[in-house]
């Protein structure tokens, strides 16, 4: 190990190594800088908390009317009252109430995604910080991922994190683990709707990043990226039908947190296939936009 | 051009050639840069950024090949190797938005190879060496042009690397903080021996830093050589001062059949030969004159670069 001394050039005599996870110190370095500014932070995770709570609060009312209930419903007489009771609790499922998190909070979680995401490129590119990065033994997959983990850290905090505390308030609560024991599925689909939504938004988000000159710009562009599909979708649901609803990447974001938590609801009636047809489209643009964007910042610096 | 005592080069180009659309950045361009500080020295739009590129594999040739202490940039493992092996200063601003100087310089060196620990103590070491020991913590944001530019120095150092590519490092200095910024070069290149390839188009900062110097124009070579050799050579002038009878000292030059030039007064201007020193002691002597100051009047790199450029042009 080298010794500090001022003033003074010393040789560096220990291991240069190889990192597999070569990516990590950009994910790292951009999460620092990112979480630097705390009111953005306050104000960008604030609902997203609050409902948080909320739904958290809904998930440990639930197990605590069950424990209740059931042992007075069990000595007769109440018999209409248990029934009504154990109505009102399966619309307070866990499963119903992750979904109900993520459809009410849709919106104040894009906005993460959309804060964050859109600085990483933007502001490398305006600093011209990429050349820096790229005269370093990276590949454009490294610098690639790297922001990517950024954008995705930042999402999941406000979709994955807060499904997780929920389903975490329910496996406490409930009766001898019941909830890891016989519900572990709500757990998996959490994680599985969280992983699409952020493998989306962070796409798209990186993707209007490499365009843009400027962070503000890049918001703009991912928020048209999502709201004028949907307001497109919502005009031409009412000239047309239903059908249009599928090119609104929200729509099939809903739809798909429908298929995947076995909801059973009707609306937006997208079909499954179309709206993860369109959303894998999305996806798949957004990355071969920042490919072609990576690999003309490399050349040309 | 070739490195002295038989060294490899750290450089070795064969042809190389990159084009713009009808723009020739590099045209065939051949050469080995020798170990050492070696200057590049060009006009604006010479292809010399063009170059650093290539050298780094960011740029792909569109023909010849190229060697980077032994790698080859064109390829995946060569273009990773080079960049382990080689430190960067690029030209313009280009610092990584809201970290501190701490922050970018450990966390280049990481992407560098470094280990954590090992890059924290080397992120130290090189932000005291380049002077900004007192500002590593605040925001690389709030730095003036001058610590921007050692700061860029400082993250080129931080995984010491065998060759250190300098782009315009002295752009947009201050005269002081120029003279530091040519100082640590110099101490890099002639003090700690490291190879360094300074690209610029300002004539004296390669010739305060550098041992050797390529001159390119239009993507190609057309000067090179040992700086002291080039500005030395049979067209060096001697400055001579002289007292007493200046006039019969000017007379026993031209009698000697000395090319002179006077620059009023007693001084004197002398094309002499190498060595010539004692002819002009003799000529005062005799002349009565007394030799009050005899010193060589190096040609400036400026004028055999000027030369060079002209006569290139001229073919």
């Amino acid at each position: 190990m080298a010794i500090t001394r001022l003033e003074v050039y010393r040789r560096f005599t220990g291991p240069r190594r190889r990192h597999p996870l070569r990516f990590w110190p950009i994910t790292a370095a951009n999460v620092r800088a990112a979480s630097k500014r705390k009111l953005p932070l306050l104000l960008l995770y604030a609902i997203p908390a609050i409902g948080t709570a909320i739904f958290s609060f809904f998930v440990y009312a639930k197990f605590a009317a069950e424990a209740r209930l059931l042992p007075d419903g069990a000595g007769g007489g109440l018999a209409l009252v248990d029934m009504l009771a154990q109505r009102a609790l399966q619309r307070l499922e866990v499963r119903n109430n992750i979904a109900e998190f993520n459809s009410y909070s849709q919106t104040f979680a894009l906005l993460p995604a959309a804060w964050f995401g859109s600085a990483l490129f933007a502001a490398d590119i305006r600093a011209g910080a990429h050349q820096l990065y790229f005269c370093r033994p990276i590949t454009r997959l490294d610098y690639f991922l790297g922001k990517f983990l950024t954008a995705a850290f930042f999402t999941a905090c406000a979709v994955l994190v807060p499904g997780l505390v929920i389903c975490a308030v329910a496996a406490f609560n409930s009766p001898d683990w019941y909830f890891l024991l016989e519900e572990w599925d709500v757990i998996v689909d959490t994680v599985l709707y969280s992983l699409v939504w952020i493998v989306v938004t962070s796409s798209v988000a990186l993707a209007v990043s490499s365009l843009a000159a400027r962070r503000s710009f890049a918001i703009v562009g991912f928020f048209a990226v999502f709201f004028i599909p949907h307001a497109m979708g919502r005009v031409l649901r009412s000239l047309e039908g239903y059908d249009f609803f599928a090119i609104s990447p929200i729509y099939d974001l809903r739809q798909v947190a429908i298929e995947i938590f076995d909801l059973g609801h009707s609306w937006p009636g997208i079909p499954a296939a179309t709206a993860w047809s369109v959303l894998a489209g999305t996806v798949a643009a957004s990355l071969l936009v920042v490919a072609l964007r990576l690999r003309r910042l490399e050349a040309v610096g | 051009m070739s490195g002295g005592a038989g060294d490899p080069p750290v450089i070795a180009l064969r042809g190389l050639s990159k084009r713009y659309g009808a723009v020739r950045a590099l045209d065939g361009l051949t050469l080995d840069v020798p170990p050492g500080p070696v200057g590049l020295l060009g006009p604006n739009g010479a292809g010399k950024t063009t170059l650093l590129k290539v050298l780094l594999g960011l740029l792909a040739p569109d023909r010849g090949t190229s060697l980077v202490a032994g790698c080859d940039p064109a390829t995946r493992h060569g273009r990773l190797e080079v960049r382990r092996r080689v430190g960067y200063m690029p030209e313009g601003d280009c610092l990584l938005p809201g970290l501190n100087a701490v922050e970018l310089v450990a966390t280049l060196g990481r992407l560098a190879g470094l280990t954590r620990r090992d890059a924290m103590t080397r992120t130290h070491e090189v932000l005291d060496y380049v002077g900004l020991e007192e500002a590593r913590y605040r925001s690389s944001d709030e730095y003036s042009g001058g610590m921007k530019q050692r700061l860029k120095l400082a993250q080129s150092l931080v995984h010491d690397p065998d060759l250190l590519l300098l782009d315009e490092p002295t752009n947009g200095l201050d005269p002081h903080g120029r003279r530091h910024m040519l100082e640590l070069v110099a101490d890099l290149g002639h003090a700690h021996g490291k190879n360094i390839l300074l690209c610029s188009h300002l004539l004296p900062d390669v010739e305060a830093t550098c041992r050797e110097v390529i001159a390119i124009h239009h993507g190609a070579a057309f000067a090179s050589g040992v700086i002291a050799e080039l500005t030395r050579g049979e067209e060096a002038w001697t400055r001579a001062e002289v007292d007493g009878d200046v006039e019969r000292f000017a007379a026993a030059l031209a009698e000697a059949g000395l090319e002179f030039r006077r620059s009023g007064g007693g001084r004197f201007l002398l094309h002499a030969p190498p060595g010539g020193g004692d002819e002009v002691f003799a000529l005062a002597r005799r002349s009565g004159a007394v030799l009050t100051h005899l010193a060589s009047s190096r040609v400036s790199l400026e004028d055999v670069f000027l030369r060079a450029l002209h006569e290139a042009e001229a073919d």
